[in-house]
């Protein structure tokens, strides 16, 4: 490589040619610096207002239409005009080819750093993350929206807007209870899908009375309720569970719930690696930008602006700071991605004491492993040094309802250390866990009710709760009860109302 | 490996989801907008678009979260400065300090703390909000050969079109037709070569049968058989079918006949109208203005403006108006009655008039008013008087009462305030139960 090559662009205004001459230095870069295997790129250049389109749609390219998408746009329109709210410079979806959004506005530095942070890291991250392998399906997912929108397009126009509407509001009330956590969803393929569909709509119709089929109150009598245990196991999975057992729900309702749910569950482990994606994303642009500017294809100048808005997305506010919205996954995922590699170059004998690889020359190696085989919790939990814990001065704070103040538990101090980073990582996993509740039991030969339990021991917010078990009951179609711990909640059917 | 596109040109996709919003939304987009209606200047209300706040309460979406206000709860938080294990903090007064572990899901938090959003309507979207469910009263069909609106329709089929347009059924048929007239020839061909060569074959064995030479015979019978299997290629060759047997549906625009309609606007523009009242009248006039010009495209309207004489005007200068002089309102129904007879045969059109006054009139004129009223009433479909008047009934609004009682199809109203109008015309043109229209 030429040493004293002429930058790329001086005057920092982005051209379809730039990019393309850009993105082929990058992706040099990327796989001979750093092995990276990633997916084709598909860059797209979009406006600020197609951004927000995106956005409204969790950075999906295709989404079928909801009123709830046009209010979040709505709401980020009305911020980003009053300017509270920048837009990300970027959006990346985890697609085969990946697709990556770039906006017009943005300066030819700032679309070379979306390239690098985008298109290759996150496209890197999206196609070797183990956790990304096994539960997203990176092939089938544009065709899969494509069907979605379609078909709800199609039961629009059968049943209504409204109708479908209160389908779709019923199942975004449990999206974040419908996910399969131990269970990998198989993959999505359009055409198979579609078959797979009318099969399911001829197998319920056939079956799903067998269920039902004794009739209440003369039933009861005759079969003794205890021995029928049903579901035999309390189901997780909320919208799965009615999907496929909901007494009288119509076939193309049951689909919706199958559409959402599907949705969910490819979205689910995004919320599960946001550190890790966003640091590796970093990591990465960090170095690409780095390796440009010391191959002198981009300028000086063109480097500050760079750390300009690096360490802007970097930036990890205190907790008493007014800034302060929760820690930065940008900020904790690049600083520990950076920390790895500076253990494995210069270890000390604190990062010996807490990492078997510190000193290990390959730390390409061990980054990927780390990118590979991780999700936040574990990577948390394998990889936050005491150095990055002393740089973001973490400390551990303690609420006891019944004590007037708070208990400081830990700080970043050697008796700190361990705690601290067990307790970050537990704090990571239950935020990224919606209450867990379960299908506990259906009263199949009585009343048919459908009894929910939470399982886990935090309070619920009631008001919510209780919204949201409407919209279970209104699926369900008959009574519905949750077991919240200290109070039992019971939802109406409206009669006929499914 | 890498594509790039442009895709700045392909527009917004976020339509369905904004009409789906506002469909969700509809009663507070309708309440805020007859508010904008009442308040602001209707110009005002078209030049840009249209926020409406809707709380999101409204908007609501549900789901299962925690509560950690009561909660223990442990976090580790960044930007410790002084304390060290163990020590105490108080804790801040209003106690919402949760672990913030839930609100990344559905809703608006994020801690922006923002309860309402924007929606906002266009133009088109806004007026057709304010004029939803209103309509002309006791429009009736009457000519059928005027030709006011295009319409598709359906129009025979055509030999070319959008392959979203073909008609498979009359394109079978075409097809089947096609197939029939081809092979039908032919196929009589080859039936009379197939006779031809049994005719040939049995000559070929009596002849064999004397010791006769067959070689001629022979001949010509190979080659009936040979063009015998070039008639059966050519007739499995057939096309099941041609493009020409293609047939698309075809549409057309044709005229659509409506039924016609005038409105005749009549503004007092004296001189004792003072601002107040010109305003209020205008209002009244812009809202109908718009209205007829958005729900009934190809209804006319004549603008008539009069102060002590009449004139017809157009609508910039009827808008526009700033006059003063004497009041006299004959005159502007004389001109109603002549323009009605010159252009709007009544048995053709379906004749409306709005009026709006002060109600300020000469004493000796009102005897003439009630007498051009009641001669221009049964030729109306309609007849709208608005007084716009701060002080008392005016003499002119009682002669109108009492003709009313005669003529249930003359309609009075009195509007004191701005806010007054926009409820005032609501009344006007909202369908009654059991009153005939369409």
């Amino acid at each position: 490589m030429a040493e004293h090559a002429a930058p790329l662009f001086s005057d920092n205004e982005w051209t379809f040619e730039r990019i393309a001459v850009i993105t082929e230095r990058i992706a040099e870069i990327a796989e001979s610096e750093l092995a990276l295997d990633t997916y084709p790129n598909q860059l797209e250049v979009i406006t600020a207002e197609q951004m927000l389109d995106a956005y409204a749609s969790t950075g999906l390219p295709m989404y079928y239409p909801h009123w709830s998408f046009g209010k979040q746009r709505a709401i980020e329109t009305g911020q980003y005009r009053r300017g509270e709210m920048g837009l990300a410079y970027e959006l990346v979806i985890n697609s085969n080819p990946c697709i990556s959004y770039l906006m017009e506005e943005n300066t030819m530095v700032m679309q070379t750093l979306v390239i690098a942070h985008a298109a290759f890291g996150h496209n890197a991250f999206f196609k070797n993350n183990t956790f990304f392998q096994q539960w997203t399906d990176a092939e089938g997912i544009l065709d899969y929206l494509e069907f979605a929108k379609s078909y709800i397009a199609h039961c629009e126009e059968q049943y209504g807007i409204d109708a479908v509407s209160d389908v779709i509001d019923a199942a975004h009330a449990l999206n974040r209870n419908g996910i399969d956590r131990a269970r990998r969803p198989q993959k999505l393929s359009t055409r198979e899908e579609e078959r797979q569909r009318r099969e399911r709509a001829e197998f319920i119709e056939q079956h799903l009375s067998e269920i039902w089929r004794t009739v209440p109150g003369a039933a009861e009598a005759v079969m003794a309720p205890h021995e029928d245990r049903f579901p035999r196991e309390p189901q997780e999975n909320l919208i799965y569970f009615i999907e496929k057992n909901a007494p009288t729900l119509d076939t193309w309702k049951r689909e919706i719930l199958r559409i959402v749910r599907k949705i969910a569950q490819y979205l689910y482990p995004q919320g599960q690696t946001k550190i890790m994606n966003e640091g590796f994303a970093c990591f990465v642009h960090y170095h690409v930008m780095h390796s440009l500017h010391a191959r002198g294809l981009i300028g000086d100048g063109a480097l500050l602006e760079f750390y300009a808005s690096h360490t802007a997305v970097t930036f990890q506010p205190d907790f008493d700071s007014r800034r302060y919205g929760g820690m930065n996954p940008y900020a904790l995922g690049f600083a520990i991605f950076q920390d790895i590699k500076r253990v494995c170059l210069h270890p000390t004998d604190e990062d010996r004491e807490w990492f078997t690889f510190a000193g290990d020359p390959d730390w390409l190696k061990q980054i990927h492993f780390a990118m590979r085989e991780f999700r936040d919790e574990s990577f948390v939990l394998q990889y936050l040094s005491p150095k990055v814990m002393r740089d973001l001065h973490l400390f551990a704070l303690a609420n006891d309802p019944e004590v007037e103040s708070f208990e400081v538990t830990a700080v970043h101090d050697d008796q700190g250390y361990h705690y601290l980073r067990s307790a970050l990582a537990r704090q990571i996993a239950e935020s990224a866990r919606s209450p867990d509740i379960e299908v506990v039991a259906v009263n199949r030969w009585g009343d048919r009710h459908l009894h929910l339990k939470k399982m886990d021991s935090y309070p619920l917010d009631q008001a919510e709760a209780k919204r949201t078990l409407d919209h279970v009951a209104r699926l369900w179609g008959y009574d519905v009860h949750l077991d919240a711990g200290d109070v039992v909640m019971i939802a109406r059917a409206k009669a006929g109302a499914p | 490996m890498s594509v790039i596109i442009d895709r700045r040109n392909l527009g917004t996709r976020s339509s369905a989801n904004q009409d789906r919003l506002q469909r969700r939304v509809r009663g507070r987009v309708k309440a805020a907008v007859e508010k904008l209606a009442r308040r602001r200047s209707l110009g005002d209300m078209l030049d840009t678009e249209q926020p409406i706040a809707i709380p999101t309460k409204d908007l609501h979406e549900p789901s299962f979260r925690r509560d950690m206000r009561d909660a223990a709860w442990e976090q580790v938080l960044p930007g410790n400065k002084q304390f060290r294990r163990g020590d105490r903090i108080p804790k801040p007064q209003d106690g919402d300090a949760g672990d913030g572990g839930d609100d990344e899901g559905v809703g608006a938090s994020d801690g922006l703390g923002d309860d309402e959003i924007a929606i906002v309507l266009s133009a088109d979207e806004f007026l057709s909000v304010l004029f939803e469910g209103l309509e002309l009263p006791n429009l009736r069909q009457t000519r059928t050969e005027d030709i006011q609106m295009d319409q598709w329709r359906r129009a025979g089929f055509v030999k070319e079109g959008s392959p979203s347009r073909m008609h498979i059924g009359r394109t079978m048929r075409t097809a089947r037709a096609r197939r029939m007239a081809l092979r039908s020839r032919k196929k009589r061909e080859l039936e009379e070569l197939v006779r031809q060569a049994e005719t040939l074959e049995e000559e070929v064995r009596i002849r064999q049968g004397y010791g006769q030479d067959t070689s001629v015979e022979r001949f010509r019978l190979d080659e009936i058989r040979e063009e015998i299997k070039v008639l059966e290629r050519k007739i499995k060759a057939i096309p099941f079918i041609d493009e020409s047997d293609l047939r698309f549906a075809h549409i057309d625009q044709q005229p659509r006949p409506v039924t016609s309609a005038v409105i005749f606007c009549v503004m007092d523009v004296s001189g004792s109208m003072g601002d107040i009242e010109k305003d209020l009248a205008k209002r009244f006039f812009l809202l109908l203005y718009l209205f007829i010009h958005r729900q009934y495209r190809s209804v006319e309207i004549v603008f008539i403006k009069h102060h002590g004489e009449a004139s017809e005007c157009t609508e910039q200068e009827f808008f526009g108006a700033k006059e003063g002089g004497g009041t006299l309102v004959s005159p502007a129904l004389d001109l109603v009655e002549e323009i009605i007879a010159e252009r709007y045969p009544t048995e053709h059109w379906n004749i409306y008039l709005a009026q709006a006054s002060d109600g300020d009139n000469a004493q000796e004129d009102n005897r003439f008013v009630q007498e051009r009223a009641l001669g221009l009433l049964p030729q109306l479909r309609n007849m709208f008087y608005i007084e716009v008047n701060q002080d008392q009934e005016s003499a002119l609004l009682r002669i109108y009462r009492t003709i009313a009682q005669e003529f249930p199809e003359l309609m009075t109203v009195r509007a004191r305030r701005t806010e007054d109008i926009y409820p005032l015309f609501r009344a006007l043109f909202t369908p009654k139960a059991g009153v005939a229209h369409g």
